[in-house]
């Protein structure tokens, strides 16, 4: 492994402990908005995780992977904003 | 390593930083406005330096239209969804934190329609 590739692997060990934050929101989020606030950055964590990946392995396929979760994770967002707004007394 | 190498480190290293401060600052911060407040802007940053680290890193053009698209993308979607979920928290009533000053919506929300009045 060159010094290169072990930075990138640091910066994707820092990323890792980013999302474990996220995932104690997650966990403890007192209402349900904070719930989805959570999942929507859960999401944006994978994706910086699997672009840094990308830069060691040079697996380019894997940069397609990242679009469709970006999208999955707003209409994720959007649908679960949607149904706590329609579903209120 | 080479200068290219070196740009890719200096991107990627200022993105997660920020990202590490979007997660840091949606655990401390003490009610759910002021988190995504927090989220939304740092956690944008954020993406954008490593996916341009990832763009400078290949210097191939499909790859790099692919992270702009992306970059674009976060752009215009991180907003929206921080608005619908900071409007659909405030119609069911989430609670503020104790040292709010302000509510400039207070009585301007038709709550039965969820519209602005």
């Amino acid at each position: 492994m060159t010094l290169f590739s072990i930075l990138i692997a640091t910066l994707m060990g820092v990323v890792a402990i980013s999302m474990t934050l996220c995932t104690a929101r997650l966990l403890m989020g007192p209402s349900i908005p904070d719930r989805a606030m959570a999942f929507d950055t859960l999401m944006l964590h994978v994706v910086a995780l699997v672009a840094l990946y990308v830069v060691i392995t040079d697996q380019l396929s894997l940069i397609d992977a990242i679009l469709v979760v970006a999208v999955l994770g707003f209409l994720g967002t959007v649908a679960i904003s949607r149904y706590i707004e329609e579903g209120r007394q | 390593m080479s200068l290219s190498e070196i740009i890719t480190l200096v991107l990627a290293t200022i993105g997660v930083v920020f990202m590490l401060l979007a997660a840091i600052g949606m655990l401390k911060l003490p009610d759910l406005y002021t988190r995504v407040h927090a989220t939304g802007k740092a956690g944008t940053l954020g993406i954008t330096g490593v996916l341009l680290a990832v763009a400078v890193h290949h210097g191939d053009l499909v790859v790099a239209a692919k992270m702009i698209a992306l970059i674009a993308f976060f752009f215009l979607t991180a907003p929206v969804a921080a608005h619908m979920l900071d409007r659909a928290a405030y119609l069911t009533g989430v609670k503020r934190a104790p040292q709010t000053v302000q509510d400039d919506l207070a009585g301007k929300y038709d709550m039965e329609q969820g519209r602005l009045r």
